[in-house]
């Protein structure tokens, strides 16, 4: 019997734990049942989804690093109207819990559009506004790096919606206080922390990048100190939770992420070179709790910035 | 199904110029047909080695591959005994349900080692297959005998001597005729998978390779477009009909 107490809350939404797969490394959950039974997991996101289907960029789209990879895949997904009528309901009858419904777009209209027609949507717990896509409107500079943009955006999408808002963020920005507290003054739910850092790779046979649009998103454990960073410094300035996502891998860092402030954590990448890593931080976390005596994981969320 | 599991090198030796062949015991149960593949977890590199299986039985699988970076690097200097994490049943294979009795094989280079195991089920199945493989030069030749001991093999050599013999693999399969081959598979750089189809007189179908990570269909990091819209390579592929594909 375990003893302790993995349960965690988002916005009224309570999780049995706090691991989410994050989006773009879980599709739209079902193909991960034939790992293992997605329902243990506390939710996931779903990959970003934009208004039109989108073929996203050429090969190739990854580049590896040391600790973790650069990745340009340019949100290949069939579209919300698909993912509304056709992966949802597959979902749907594997998965048992809300899902996360990760939101992209390319002009204000897109989000609004998005967030509208997802909020219809009952299995959808949270809707998570992916604000690193660029805009097209805006010269193709991404939504994530102005805070008025951002809080324009939050406004926005709050205006049309019934469900919890939580905005990523991008952590290629110079101030990401500013920004988050931007969210949270315009009505954010909660704050989802990093998106990838922007990277690249040069082959050396050809002199030449590695990735087709030369740059990318650089993910895995080489980002999680800049992830925790950020979470800590982002809960020392908002009151909404926050969800801490970028080089998790165990249950350890699970930990560590909500000790700076987290409520919960997306697993990105370690998805991707382990199918069952999600799955396997779940199984770990009440042992890895019990090693550090912790009872109950929500008296450890911000423990780092008490006294 | 795919398996996720420690597989102990049984065997790890040099066959070819800088390529390598490794035989590697344990469950095998997830590999399905010849064409899929595996991810390598190499120890030290992030991201998985996706390596064709040239062959597999009940207990062991067989791959071969080339030394191009530091992963195949790392790989051939392992020895028996050491203990390799791979990822098993990736990938669609070659069909072999399509209604041919003589088909023709062509590698090139690498892609000779998936048509090792299509061979011998090509065999087994009574079919009457030809093979043309192709390599740049002599000492980069994988798998003749055991290829030309199922099924008659010819090579060709890219840098073979101007008057002794053929250069290319698409010069044979163009001396074929219908009554030849009813199908073709093929294996080996994209640049003469293309070749092939434009000359092939019958339907077919090609085994193509791009950088991956998941293996399994879920990061896209492999998408390519096809008539048949997007799919991944690791998934869907990495063999596709040759009506699929667009160049
Ligand atoms: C489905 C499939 C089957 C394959 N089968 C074989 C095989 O049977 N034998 C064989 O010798 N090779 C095969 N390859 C190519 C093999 O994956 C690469 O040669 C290998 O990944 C290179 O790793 P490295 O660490 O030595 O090179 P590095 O350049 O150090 O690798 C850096 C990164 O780039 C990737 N990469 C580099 N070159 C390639 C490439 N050509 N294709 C895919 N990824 C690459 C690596 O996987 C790694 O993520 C196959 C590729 C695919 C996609
Ligand atoms: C292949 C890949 C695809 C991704 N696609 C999306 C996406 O569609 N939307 C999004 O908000 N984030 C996307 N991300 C970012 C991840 O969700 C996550 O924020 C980031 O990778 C950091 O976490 P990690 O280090 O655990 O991967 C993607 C990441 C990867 C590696
Ligand atoms: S490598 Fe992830 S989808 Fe193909």
């Amino acid at each position: 019997m375990n003893t302790v107490d993995t349960k965690v809350t988002l916005s009224n939404w309570e999780l049995d734990n706090p691991i989410i797969p994050a989006s773009g490394c879980f599709g739209y959950g079902y193909e991960f049942m034939q790992f293992y039974d997605i329902n243990k997991l506390g939710s996931f996101s779903f990959k970003g989804t934009t208004r039109n289907p989108q073929k996203g960029n050429p090969l190739p789209r990854v580049a590896e690093c040391s600790d973790g990879m650069i990745n340009s895949v340019g949100l290949e997904n069939p579209g919300i109207h698909k993912v509304i009528e056709e992966e949802l309901p597959k979902l749907e009858k594997v998965f048992h819990k809300k899902v996360i419904a990760n939101i992209s777009g390319n002009s204000l209209a897109d989000f609004v559009y998005n967030c509208k027609l997802i909020d219809a949507c009952d299995q959808v717990g949270i809707i998570e506004v992916n604000v690193s896509c660029p805009n097209v409107h805006g010269g193709k500079i991404p939504f994530g790096v102005d805070s008025k943009i951002v809080g324009e955006v939050t406004k926005r999408v709050k205006e049309v919606t019934t469900k919890p808002i939580y905005i990523k963020l991008s952590p290629n920005v110079t101030n990401i206080v500013d920004i988050a507290v931007s969210c949270a003054e315009n009505g954010a739910d909660g704050i989802v922390l990093i998106n990838t850092l922007q990277g690249m790779r040069i082959d050396l046979k050809t002199g030449r990048p590695i990735l087709s649009q030369t740059m990318g998103g650089y993910s895995g454990p080489g980002v999680f100190p800049i992830a925790e960073r950020m979470v800590y410094q982002v809960y020392e300035n908002v009151d909404i939770p926050i969800i801490g996502v970028g080089g998790i891998d165990s249950a350890e860092k699970v930990i560590e992420m909500m000790y700076a402030g987290a409520t919960a954590v997306e697993i990105g990448t370690a998805n991707v070179v382990d199918p069952w890593a999600s799955s396997k931080i779940v199984d770990d976390l009440p042992r890895v709790m019990e090693k550090y005596q912790i009872k109950s994981l929500r008296k450890i969320i911000g423990g780092a910035h008490n006294e | 199904m795919k398996i996720r599991d420690n597989y102990v090198i049984k065997q790890n030796q040099r066959i070819a110029k800088d390529v390598y062949e490794m035989i590697l015991v344990g469950d095998t149960s997830a590999i399905q047909s010849p064409g899929e593949f595996v991810n390598v977890y190499v120890p030290g590199k992030f991201l998985p080695r996706p390596i064709s299986v040239a062959y597999s039985d009940e207990e062991s699988l067989c791959l071969a591959y080339k030394v191009v970076g530091e992963g195949t690097e790392i790989m051939s200097q392992m020895v028996p005994g050491e203990v390799l994490t791979v990822l098993t049943g990736l990938g669609n294979g070659f069909d072999l349900d399509v209604p041919s009795e003589k088909p023709v094989l062509i590698g090139g280079g690498m892609g000779v080692a998936p048509l090792y195991k299509l061979a011998v089920e090509l065999k087994k199945r009574k079919k009457e297959a030809t093979i043309i493989t192709g390599f740049r030069s002599e000492e980069d030749i994988i798998y003749y005998e055991q290829l030309n001991q199922l099924f008659p093999n010819f090579v060709t050599l890219e840098q073979a001597p101007l008057k002794k013999g053929v250069r290319l693999v698409t010069d044979i399969l163009k001396d074929l005729s219908e009554s030849d081959y009813d199908y073709f598979y093929a294996c080996g750089p994209k640049p003469m998978l293309k070749a092939v189809c434009d000359i092939a007189l019958t339907d077919g179908e090609v085994s193509l390779e791009s950088r991956m990570a998941c293996g399994v269909g879920q990061c896209k990091c492999c998408s390519i477009e096809t008539n048949d819209g997007m799919k991944t390579l690791c998934k869907d592929g990495p063999v596709l009909k040759k009506n699929m594909v667009r160049w």
